[in-house]
């Protein structure tokens, strides 16, 4: 009897803490990693929403950079990291293109991490210079007139946009070389030059391009048109439907306590609910999550996945 | 024009701007002076700083970090051969030797007034010439870069003093190292040994820390206390500043060094490592008399200094008028703006004209900032020659493993540095010069990535190098200027021994 009644307590007394920490999260200022560089996009959407969060929970959320490998080395250090809400990392779509990119990951990202929220959407744009085609029609007729004599221009191998441009060439039939640079900057250079013939960019870099009148934006790859740009089609209303974007999504290492994923999901869903957020993100051309929830983030992952695993393969892409 | 200037003057001109450039200038010198820490890791940390600021005081300050931590960087690489900036490598080479003779107040002298003049013509360019800059960024595709890179890369092996045999071969081992990690073209895997920490390659500042920092630290404690180490210290202020000989012979480096360094600037991945390194190397090899650099010639220090702030200038031209950023640290800029949500570019001059002027006028007022901090602190930092080494050694390896850490706040940065060092060390003990090896390493996977690049948008012809004219125009004048060169050495050789044939007789 009373060994029983020890063991009760002693079962009393161990779930005492765990029930603590959790409503006591965040206690300890809480570390952001964002696996890109400081300065890139996801940085300054991480930050926004780290001084955002910052503020309505009280305590501090910071952002960490752990650039690397196309945010895998971020990523993976999140994956190993203690699994008790302290740290979660910030990524884009790369963490979905990844496993199908390379042959092998020090993590897998759907076990080893534990979605809280996706955060925001990005949809891709068809860039083209000045001089360019005037509509996707038009692109695409001059491209399958001359298969293999137009370049394209990429922010690197792999990349999402990359990716959503070879998926956009196998879906309307045409061939343009693809010429990879090194981050979107030096890509936009030889596009404004005149050099290539589209690029699939976002509306942040390209933004003050195109209202310089440098640069002119054909398409929209998402459902509808975005309030940012009113005179931009869609790919469905310029005749060639294709939807394509990145994303950005906030994950725990894989066994973080429901309550502080939960917990962390709200905050972020008020976050972006706030109106000035919002209004900044959509600056950026981010469209703000409507659904904050985990379990809406782990579906789109899978998706994703799947998804950018069939176009990694018929592209060919690597890094081998 | 001038009512824009009065105008950015009278932005900076308020106590809060006047604050924060002084803030950041200070920033950036301490940055500049702690090797490894820089100017990125420094601006990283102030970005959350910044989103409470008005957004043309955050870009006043940042830019102050950025041109502030290059004249710090090259304190420490005069005082102790060690750079306190990627940077600042050359400054050593020369600056270093200046010390041993005695010379580091002019050495430190000279890079205040080399930094100063260089970074205020620099902005006097971008303030002027802002525009049609611009558009020289813009007609630098990927032919016209692979030519001026391969250029650069002419030049690596001038750097070395030394044999020319072990100067190559330290290019080709530079090249070899900037081939680790993930092909730009193609992505396939290069000497990564299957981890992810080698897939961007080897970072160049930890490789430099490695290289110039941890392998002096050990070259100085081989040496031991008492050989060589013990730099003679003088107080007097005339000694302090460069005299008038040493003003004629820089001068014009320190000119050629500015534009040189603005117009590298102005271009993607170029900047001021790039910038301080071919400026050297350029100088190196049109001087009458090239022996003299690496033994403490104040020209070398002068060109590099004047072409790594006229560089940050030049930087600031695609930033302000394209809103590109052509490197980590206008990156950091573009990023500053845009969480205030500004979006620099061809309309920021209309749009935002207290940002566009007022940052060009605090880098006026920024550049003076400097040179007045600086000068009356020569004195001060040429006492920190008195430090004892057992102090001054441990201090420095912390502070480089710290500034390394801080690159990517990875540890992994941290041993690649070590090993650098200690690879450095040997290196230097066989008598290999590191300088090429570094310039090889900066130069080398932008080259590549710039051949293939305009390999591809030209369908696998190489004539577009000739062709294009600013790519021809290139090829054509570096040729001119070697056959040139080529001929005046072989004629002066003939002179010379017609004149010995003729000469006084033979001693018997």
């Amino acid at each position: 009897m009373t060994s029983r009644f020890i063991a009760a307590l002693a079962a009393v007394f161990l779930i005492l803490p765990l029930g603590a920490a959790a409503q006591a999260w965040p206690e300890k200022p809480v570390r952001i990693v964002v696996p890109f560089p400081a300065g890139g996009p996801t940085d300054i959407f991480a930050r926004l929403l780290a001084k955002r969060v910052s503020e309505a929970a009280g305590a501090k959320f910071y952002v960490e950079n752990l650039p690397g490998a196309g945010g895998n080395v971020g990523a993976a250090a999140v994956a190993k990291a203690q699994p008790d809400g302290q740290s979660v990392v910030f990524v884009s779509a790369s963490l979905a293109i990844s496993p199908s990119l390379y042959k092998s990951l020090p993590y897998d990202p759907q076990k080893d991490l534990e979605p809280i929220s996706l955060v925001g959407v990005v949809p891709m744009l068809l860039v083209v210079p000045q001089d360019g085609a005037k509509s996707v029609k038009e692109l695409v007729a001059a491209a399958k007139r001359a298969p293999g004599k137009y370049t394209y221009a990429s922010a690197g191998n792999g990349s999402a946009t990359h990716l959503g441009s070879e998926a956009f060439k196998s879906q309307v039939g045409i061939d343009v070389v693809h010429v990879p640079y090194k981050g979107t900057a030096p890509a936009l250079i030889d596009v404004l030059a005149g050099r290539h013939m589209f690029i699939f960019d976002y509306l942040g870099p390209v933004k003050s391009h195109v209202a310089a009148g440098k640069l002119r934006i054909l398409a929209i790859a998402a459902e509808k048109r975005s309030e940012q740009l009113p005179q931009v089609p869609t790919f469905a209303e310029a005749g060639t439907p294709f939807t394509a974007s990145t994303w950005n999504m906030i994950l725990a290492p894989a066994g973080t306590p429901q309550s502080v994923i939960a917990r962390f999901s709200r905050l972020l869903g008020e976050a972006l609910q706030d109106p000035q957020v919002s209004k900044q993100l959509e600056s950026l051309g981010i469209d703000p999550a409507a659904d904050a929830s985990p379990a809406f983030a782990r579906k789109l992952l899978a998706d994703e996945t799947d998804r950018w695993a069939k176009v990694v393969r018929s592209s060919g892409a690597r890094v081998d | 024009m001038l009512e824009n200037i009065a105008y950015g003057f009278s932005v900076v001109f308020q106590p809060t701007s006047l604050l924060f450039a002084f803030l950041g200038v200070l920033i950036g010198t301490m940055a500049g002076v702690l090797p490894g820490i820089g100017a990125a890791a420094s601006i990283a940390l102030l970005l959350p700083i910044t989103f409470g600021m008005d957004p043309a005081m955050a870009i006043i300050m940042i830019a102050g970090v950025y041109y502030g931590s290059l004249y710090g960087g090259s304190t420490t690489s005069i005082l102790i051969n060690v750079p306190g900036e990627a940077a600042s490598v050359v400054t050593a080479l020369d600056g270093y030797q200046m010390a041993r003779k005695g010379r580091a107040g002019a050495a430190l002298g000279m890079c205040a007034f080399a930094s100063f003049i260089a970074g205020t013509a620099g902005v006097v360019a971008l303030t002027f010439l802002a525009p049609p800059l611009s558009r020289v960024a813009l007609s630098f595709g990927p032919a016209e870069y692979t030519v001026l890179l391969a250029v650069g890369l002419l030049l690596a092996s001038v750097l070395g003093s030394g044999s020319h045999t072990k100067n190559l071969m330290m290019v080709v081992t530079g090249l070899y190292l900037g081939v680790v990690g993930i092909d730009p073209i193609t992505g396939v895997q290069r000497l990564t040994f299957g981890t992810i920490h080698l897939l961007e390659g080897l970072d160049i500042v930890v490789l430099v820390m490695g290289f110039f920092g941890i392998s002096q630290v050990l070259t100085m404690i081989d040496e031991g206390e008492g050989k060589g180490a013990i730099l003679p210290v003088t107080t007097r202020l005339r000694e302090l500043l460069p005299n008038r000989q040493e003003w004629r012979a820089a001068w014009a480096p320190l000119m050629r060094g500015s534009g040189l360094g603005f117009l590298l600037g102005l271009l993607p991945g170029g900047g001021a490592i790039m910038a301080s390194f071919m400026a050297y190397a350029v100088e190196k090899k049109i001087s009458r008399h090239p022996e003299r650099f690496g033994t403490g010639a104040i020209e070398g220090v002068a060109s590099a200094e004047a072409a790594n702030n006229s560089a940050t200038a030049g930087a600031m031209v695609p930033l302000l008028t394209l809103g590109v950023p052509f490197n980590v640290i206008t990156g950091l800029m573009l990023a500053a703006l845009m969480i205030h949500g500004i979006r620099p570019g061809p309309l920021l001059v209309t749009a935002h004209p207290e940002i566009f002027w007022g940052v060009i006028a605090s880098m006026y007022v920024g550049n003076l900032m400097l040179l007045v901090l600086n000068l009356p602190l020569i004195g001060l930092f040429v006492q920190l020659l008195k430090v004892p080494h057992r102090v001054m050694w441990p201090l420095i390896v912390l502070i480089t493993v710290v500034g390394s850490y801080s690159v990517n706040n990875n540890v992994w940065d941290v041993f690649v540095m070590m090993v650098a060092g200690i690879a450095g060390y040997l290196l230097r003990k066989a008598q290999f010069e590191l300088a090429p090896l570094a310039l090889a390493l900066i130069l080398g996977p932008q080259l590549e990535t710039s051949f293939r690049q305009a390999l591809v948008i030209f369908d696998g012809s190489f004539a577009p190098f000739v062709t294009r004219p600013l790519a021809g125009g290139m090829l054509a004048f570096v040729a001119a200027v070697l056959m040139g060169m080529t001929a005046w050495r072989v004629w002066r050789v003939r002179v010379s021994r017609s004149m010995a044939s003729s000469g006084p007789p033979a001693q018997s």
